[in-house]
């Protein structure tokens, strides 16, 4: 299990909720939202780029 | 989706793992045998025949396409992000750079400590993960897109190819391929492609369709080299 987490994720803890939250946003607010649905998708994967640079380097 | 985006993508990615695949069949070629290393390497290379195979097709026909961008493009982001992370890392000082002959010399120092079946062990796992990870890119991108499948393959057999033809000729690590950059351009792509399938797996529509491809590639190109940046000042303060 430790092994695959490792694979997929390279054991980062935040890069898994990072997505995880992008998804959640936009199939919650994708219709009210329109194109900045968009902009909001692109930009918490692009914190989440910033943020997993902060974790231990392996 | 350009034919050769898939085709260059797969390259790269492919390349740098086999690169890492043959630094191990290599040091277990000169302390245990040749015999040995080469077999352990195509079983290795059998079993990932079989994985490609029997997954890409299953994937294609009973997964939903919706459904499959999704996990793909979660796949390719998570993957994306770990190549991205190791590359900032290195450029800004954080972590050492690939060395292939470091590796190589650590790797014969390993080997000469156990015994002779430890050796196949050592190049079928060396050549099954380092393929795994080309197996699965493969995978996603030809199961994203209809008719990138051959150019995917394409890619990844090429870089097979010169990388072994390589490995065979000179018979010692590739210290002058440069690694860093590749595994720095490789992230971006995956990273880029994982964002543009999830967000159209999960409904969203692109402002330019795939024209939105090259700015995604773009922002996210800005962001590592700031990055990068950043992290440079962070280490020397």
């Amino acid at each position: 299990m430790k092994q695959a987490y490792k694979f997929i994720a390279g054991n980062s803890r935040v890069t898994p909720f990072g997505i995880a939250l992008a998804i959640a946003l936009v199939l919650i607010f994708r219709h009210s939202l329109g194109w900045p649905a968009n902009a909001i998708f692109l930009g918490i994967l692009l914190a989440t780029l910033a943020a997993t640079t902060f974790e231990p380097v392996q | 989706m350009n034919g050769w985006v898939a085709a260059g993508t797969t390259f790269l990615a492919s390349g740098l793992e086999f690169v890492e695949a043959a630094t191990i069949v290599l040091a277990v070629g000169y302390t245990a045998g040749w015999r040995v290393a080469l077999r352990g390497a195509a079983w290795a290379i059998a079993v990932l025949a079989v994985i490609t195979g029997l997954l890409g097709p299953a994937l294609v026909y009973w997964v939903p396409l919706n459904d499959l961008k999704i996990a793909i493009g979660v796949f390719l982001t998570l993957f994306g992000y770990t190549w991205l992370r190791k590359a900032i890392w290195r450029y800004s000082g954080r972590k050492a750079m690939r060395d292939e002959e470091a590796a190589f010399n650590a790797e014969i120092a390993d080997l000469r400590k156990h015994e002779q079946h430890y050796a196949f062990a050592t190049a079928f796992n060396g050549v099954l993960l380092e393929g795994l990870e080309v197996a699965v890119i493969v995978i996603t991108f030809s199961a994203a897109r209809a008719g990138t499948f051959l150019w995917a393959v394409v890619g990844a057999l090429a870089a097979c190819a010169i990388v072994t033809a390589a490995a065979a000729l000179l018979r010692r690590p590739f210290s002058r391929v440069p690694e860093n950059a590749m595994g720095f351009i490789v992230g971006i792509m995956l990273l880029s492609f994982g964002t543009f399938w999830s967000g159209e797996g999960v409904g969203l529509h692109w402002w330019a369709g795939e024209g939105t491809l090259p700015w995604i590639v773009g922002a996210y190109l800005a962001a590592a080299l700031l990055l990068i940046a950043a992290w440079k000042r962070a280490v020397r303060a």
